[in-house]
């Protein structure tokens, strides 16, 4: 694999907090790629997840790295070191058909094939691309199936 | 679109330059007929107008000049045609691959190359009394 | 038209199938440009009352879409001539595993029943 490009310095992750269910606090680190992530900022800029800052919220969740988008075998170094970096308690979520299984690109030479080949991920969020809502519901999923808070 | 003399593809770019057409918009190939095709696209900024230029590859030779002295902007395009199409950019001093782990390997793009994903799964299309091809493989695909 | 929660009756959530529609003709199969749809048929005689001598029918035995690889394009939907798979704007099915995606006949004709 290539080595990650140097300097490389993955972002922070963003605390929101889920707008229909505000004891869903988490700390997003959103890493989008194609045009998934597209509909991942749709559900903030909709108001579906909120800015940690503006809302009174109880509770602490898992830090998440969202993985949106086509994942190249390129840039996986910079996925995993992306996970490597993240605070435990930690989980992953992959978001949409690329970062599931490949997806349209499932016989492309360049990209990965799952990103659950790099990092374990916790709830798989079908849809090419999924909708913003279900988003929030792979991630009402995530603290049902493993308590983040 | 134009075509050029593989020989006078540089010379061509080089004299569009001096008129003007300083932004470098892309580069790719396209195989046509079997053959490979370099296009590439310039712009003058200043008047909007525009210049596609293609030249035929010669299969022997599998190469043409490289516009990266005269455009530093063709180095990315040229990068990924020589890494998606395997054609040589001779004078290209920066061959690292982009997208591909090495450049190893049958060029992904050429339409004979067949992607080692359609070889190890089954088509589940495949009828059991008769032989039928997936859409978008090569005639002679077969499954390993 | 809308469905209760604000969504589109006809946005790609997920195709819904109507197994009794299915002849088992393929299409779709060979049609969808991710490979995610997988079926299996058998053939059989079904003599229906008045009629001359039996006539071959084919039988569903599985149909699965795996959902982790489909693109959502709608081809399948599009090219079956029976109208044996629909859009449905569901969209709340995320699974903890990929196989968790792949969807059978049971689940994929669920989601007719859902508003």
């Amino acid at each position: 694999m290539n080595p990650s490009p140097p300097g490389y310095q993955p972002a922070s992750p963003r605390t929101y907090v889920v707008a229909a269910d505000p004891s869903l606090r988490v700390q997003i680190l959103d890493i989008g790629l194609a045009c998934c992530s597209l509909e991942v900022g749709s559900a903030i800029t909709t108001g579906l997840l909120v800015d940690s800052a503006t809302v009174q919220s109880p509770g602490h969740g898992a830090t998440i790295l969202l993985i949106s988008g086509t994942v190249t075998d390129a840039l996986a170094p910079a996925v995993l070191r992306a996970w490597e970096q993240l605070p435990e308690p930690k989980a992953a979520v992959s978001f949409g058909a690329c970062a599931n299984t490949g997806g349209p690109y499932w016989d492309a030479p360049s990209v990965t094939k799952g990103v659950d080949q790099l990092v374990p991920v916790s709830v798989y969020i079908p849809g090419c691309p999924p909708r913003p809502e279900a988003l929030i519901a792979g991630l009402r999923q995530l603290r049902d199936e493993i308590p983040v808070n | 679109m134009r075509n050029i003399d593989t020989a006078l593809w540089a010379d061509e770019f080089r004299e569009l330059l001096a008129r003007g057409f300083y932004f470098f918009d892309f580069l790719t190939a396209y195989e046509r007929d079997s053959q490979l095709e370099v296009i590439a696209r310039v712009v003058n900024p200043e008047n909007k107008q525009s210049q596609l230029l293609a030249t035929m590859i010669d299969p022997k030779l599998g190469e043409v000049t490289s516009l990266a002295s005269i455009y530093l902007g063709a180095v990315w395009h040229e990068r990924e045609t020589a890494e998606m199409f395997g054609i040589y950019f001779v004078g290209l001093v920066d061959d690292r691959p982009l997208l591909r782990r090495s450049l190893l390997g049958a060029p992904p793009m050429l339409k004979s190359t067949v992607l080692a994903a359609r070889m190890l799964k089954p088509w589940p299309g495949q009828p059991s009394h008769r032989k039928q091809q997936p859409i978008g493989v090569v005639e002679d695909w077969l499954q390993l | 038209m809308t469905n209760p929660s604000g969504i589109p009756a006809q946005a790609h959530g997920v195709i819904a199938l109507t197994a009794s529609a299915c002849t088992s003709c393929m299409i779709c199969v060979r049609e969808c440009p991710a490979w995610c749809i997988e079926l299996e048929s058998h053939d059989e005689e079904v003599t229906e009352p008045g009629a001359r001598r039996p006539r071959t029918v084919s039988v569903l035995d599985t149909f699965t879409i795996d959902f982790g690889l489909c693109m959502y394009c709608g081809i399948c939907v599009d090219v079956c001539p029976f109208d044996a798979l629909e859009w449905h704007s569901e969209f709340d099915y995320a699974a903890g595993s990929p196989g968790g995606l792949i969807q059978g006949i049971n689940e994929l004709e669920s989601w007719q029943s859902k508003p």
